[in-house]
């Protein structure tokens, strides 16, 4: 079930409906039916992976109280290692083995020898990577002892399979969620406005901005002879934003519904495409991945304490692991390598934590210093999305090398106008909002209601008569 | 409700005016308003893809033969939606005697998509037989033809087009009895293709090639003058096509098989000069005046069943 599917626009209200005005009597019976929408929502994809939903859940519910009660550290160790290996584990075989197995065969036929192996014809279940890192931030919390245990099973199955985020994210904490999931929720209709606001913009970057470049991307890298290099520049852009538009408009979306349903998520996305630099880049996009690595990977690793060599090692580690999470292919892994070397400059001259406030915060424009450094880091990361999106390492170097050529100054081919014209509003927009939330949150706060009503219903006309064909969101694929 | 009535109003409104658009999706609105309101009533038509089209010119045809004729030909599509256009064509007041039937290698594929789905905007909503034509195809679902506006989400060059036409803006025509010659030169279509593909190898579609000898069988029944025409196809795009041959083959069987009259002109000198076409498969304005020509001093030559 989509966020932008009828499907969904009926799903929503009526949940809505009944956990105000059905459920609303207490905790309990609002959480219960979050659990049965949850699994609804979940089976609407593919049923039979709600039992691998289901099974992680009662896992990590099981072993989180085992931890908790032991009574030595060697039986603690047991079942904090006992999840831990079945989570990776499933995450492994449906995510990895065929990876595996096939760039291990390859790398051996670089020594001559030629094994023959067999691949697994395996489905990914959908959000796999998303709802197993919300049980692994559970255990590792309550093994490192930040939390206790959840001892009411439907609370904690609600913490991680709560269909605003259930597939895509965001990764949430069990100390940010499920304190909210114990307490009884209180209609507020500011929140749900609010929750509203938020949806809209979310519809607005998915279908109009996400899908629309979306096709343009499409066309480009699926048919990339005889087009110009400039045609790939554009190409490389425009996937840019559709994957901005689609990743952080779910987002939205998500946290949007929630906030429905008197819940707060954690942020996403907090404006990335004005980083000034690689390092404010990593902390305003998909933060709640960053985040996770960050506390659970990097700082184990020893963080940014040791030397230098030390930070490097553990940034090399970090992203590589990122990639890899992303997908397994090797252009994932190449690209997270990419973002490590871009930041490995600023760990070195210790100015990775120069820019920790928005761009331009306070001021209506930019200085030229600011919008130079935009635009670089802006550059630097839509290069290493070509990577990102290529199907191999081969198809991300011909692509490059196509940029490249002699037709890097002929005009680019096949630009829709409007879709142009649309993504100069939305930067615009971006730009405007960017010291709230998101760039809806206030934007018109002051402007009397009539004219505000108007300027959400003239965006609810854009999406209506500019939603680009329909496209999955990208990261229901990790 | 008043959102319900609201939508179907718009909907009316919108549908009512797009539909009168003559450029809008290459003016296909032109010919379905033709055949939706028994307008074509020809003793000839021409029916095909693209290529029929823009090839052959109704009203030269009519006119020479001294009779009324109309291009049905349909930008894009394979015979699966051309023959949705005859079936609408035969409902009309005046029946075809003859058929001229403008073939080519990709007569009987049938693609995924619904090409230029736009043209199919304005007369969708509860027509059950337009859905079932189109429901094989990626393009709409079954709430599209039931939900009023539902099908215009996302189409905002449609309902710009709509306003257009409602404002009164200009709406020169383009297509003359449905045919449309095309004032174009030679472009790069074909280099690309050769670069992304190399070749191209044809694949039918086995329910098309039932529909289509159903088709014949038809023709035959009711005593419909069928008539081949391969128009002219530029020499470079001919060797593109890596199974052209057999392609060829199967129309020739038919045309034994049934005694239909075919005129493949692959071979015509039209089909070598460059000056005539604008890419490999479609002739420019003057090449279809010129084909036209000739395809009329070669249907003189039979005895046609409307005469």
């Amino acid at each position: 079930m989509l966020f932008n599917s009828i499907s969904f626009a009926i799903f929503l209200p009526v949940v809505f409906i009944l956990y105000w005005f059905a459920a609303n009597r207490s905790i309990k019976w609002q959480n219960i039916l979050l659990l049965v929408s949850s699994y609804y929502f979940y089976s609407c994809w593919d049923y039979r992976f709600l039992f691998l939903l289901i099974f992680s859940t009662l896992l990590d519910y099981y072993t989180g109280i085992k931890m908790h009660e032991a009574t030595s550290e060697k039986k603690k160790k047991f079942w904090f290692w006992l999840s831990i290996s079945v989570n990776l584990g499933f995450l492994g075989v449906f995510k990895y083995y065929n990876f595996f197995v096939e760039s291990f065969a390859n790398g051996l036929s670089q020594f001559g020898i030629e094994e023959h192996y067999s691949t697994l014809q395996i489905i990914l279940p959908v959000g796999i990577s998303f709802y197993t890192f919300h049980g692994l931030s559970y255990v590792i919390d309550i093994y490192k002892g930040r939390i206790k245990p959840e001892r009411n099973f439907i609370d904690y199955a609600v913490f991680v399979s709560f269909f605003p985020l259930l597939v895509a994210g965001p990764i949430e904490r069990a100390t940010h969620l499920l304190p909210q999931l114990q307490r009884k929720r209180e209609f507020n209709s500011a929140k749900a406005i609010d929750g509203l606001r938020q949806i809209l913009w979310g519809l607005f970057k998915k279908l109009v901005i996400a899908d629309n470049c979306a096709e343009y991307a499409n066309m480009v890298f699926s048919n990339s002879d005889g087009l110009s290099g400039s045609t790939h520049i554009i190409g490389a852009l425009f996937f840019t934003f559709q994957i901005y538009g689609d990743f952080s408009g779910y987002s939205d979306i998500a946290l949007g519904t929630a906030r429905l349903f008197g819940i707060d998520l954690l942020r996403n996305f907090a404006f990335p495409f004005f980083s000034r630099d690689t390092a404010e880049f990593w902390r305003r996009w998909h933060i709640s991945l960053s985040s996770w690595f960050k506390d659970y990977l990097y700082i184990p690793l020893g963080g940014s304490k040791g030397g230098v060599w030390m930070k490097i090692r553990n940034t090399l580690i970090i992203f590589l692991v990122s990639g890899l999470w992303h997908g397994a292919n090797w252009t994932y892994i190449i690209w997270g390598l990419l973002n490590a070397i871009y930041i490995i400059p600023s760990i070195v001259f210790n100015t990775n934590r120069h820019n920790m406030e928005i761009a331009a915060k306070g001021r209506l424009f930019a200085t030229p210093r600011e919008i130079f450094h935009i635009l670089t880091t802006f550059s630097l990361t839509a290069f290493a999305f070509i990577i990102f999106r290529a199907n191999t390492i081969a198809d991300a170097v011909s692509y490059i090398a196509k940029i490249f050529s002699v037709s890097l100054f002929n005009k680019p081919e096949g630009i829709r106008n409007e879709v142009v014209w649309l993504l100069i509003v939305f930067i615009i927009i971006e730009w405007l909002g960017r010291e709230n939330q998101y760039a809806l949150e206030k934007l018109g706060s002051r402007w009397p209601k009539l004219v505000r009503l108007s300027f959400y219903y003239l965006i609810l006309l854009i999406i209506f008569m500019y939603a680009g064909s329909s496209q999955q969101f990208i990261y229901f694929q990790f | 409700m008043p959102i319900v009535l609201l939508a179907y109003a718009a909907d009316i409104f919108i549908s009512t005016n797009l539909k009168k658009s003559n450029e809008f999706v290459k003016g296909e609105f032109t010919v379905w308003n033709d055949l939706y309101n028994n307008n074509v009533n020809s003793k000839v038509l021409i029916m095909g893809s693209s290529r029929a089209w823009v090839h052959l010119d109704a009203k030269m045809i009519g006119d020479s033969l001294g009779t009324s004729a109309y291009n049905l030909g349909i930008d894009g599509h394979n015979f699966w939606m051309q023959n949705y256009r005859r079936k609408l064509a035969m409902k009309q007041q005046v029946q075809p005697k003859v058929i001229i039937q403008s073939i080519d290698v990709f007569t009987l594929e049938k693609r995924a998509d619904l090409f230029y789905s736009e043209q199919f905007l304005p007369y969708m909503l509860g027509n059950d037989t337009l859905k079932k034509v189109t429901e094989s195809f990626i393009g709409f679902t079954n709430a599209d033809f039931k939900v009023p506006m539902l099908r215009y989400f996302g189409k905002g060059k449609s309902i710009i087009e709509a306003m257009k036409m409602a404002f009164g803006a200009d709406n020169p025509p383009t297509r003359v009895r449905g045919f449309q010659g095309q004032e174009k030169s030679w472009n790069n279509d074909l280099d690309i293709a050769k670069a992304r593909l190399g070749s191209y190898t044809v694949k039918l579609d086995p329910k098309t090639v039932r529909i289509f000898e159903a088709y014949l069988e038809e023709c035959k029944r009711k005593n419909i003058q069928l008539i081949f025409v391969y128009s002219p196809e530029y020499i470079e795009g001919q060797n593109f096509i890596a199974n052209r041959k057999e392609m060829i083959a199967v129309y020739t069987k038919w045309s034994k098989q049934y005694g239909i009259p075919f005129f493949d002109y692959s071979n015509d000198p039209i089909s070598f000069d460059k000056k005539y076409f604008y890419n490999a498969l479609h002739m420019n304005k003057p090449g279809a005046e010129y084909f036209t020509y000739k395809l009329i001093q070669d249907l003189r030559k039979l005895p046609l069943s409307y005469q």
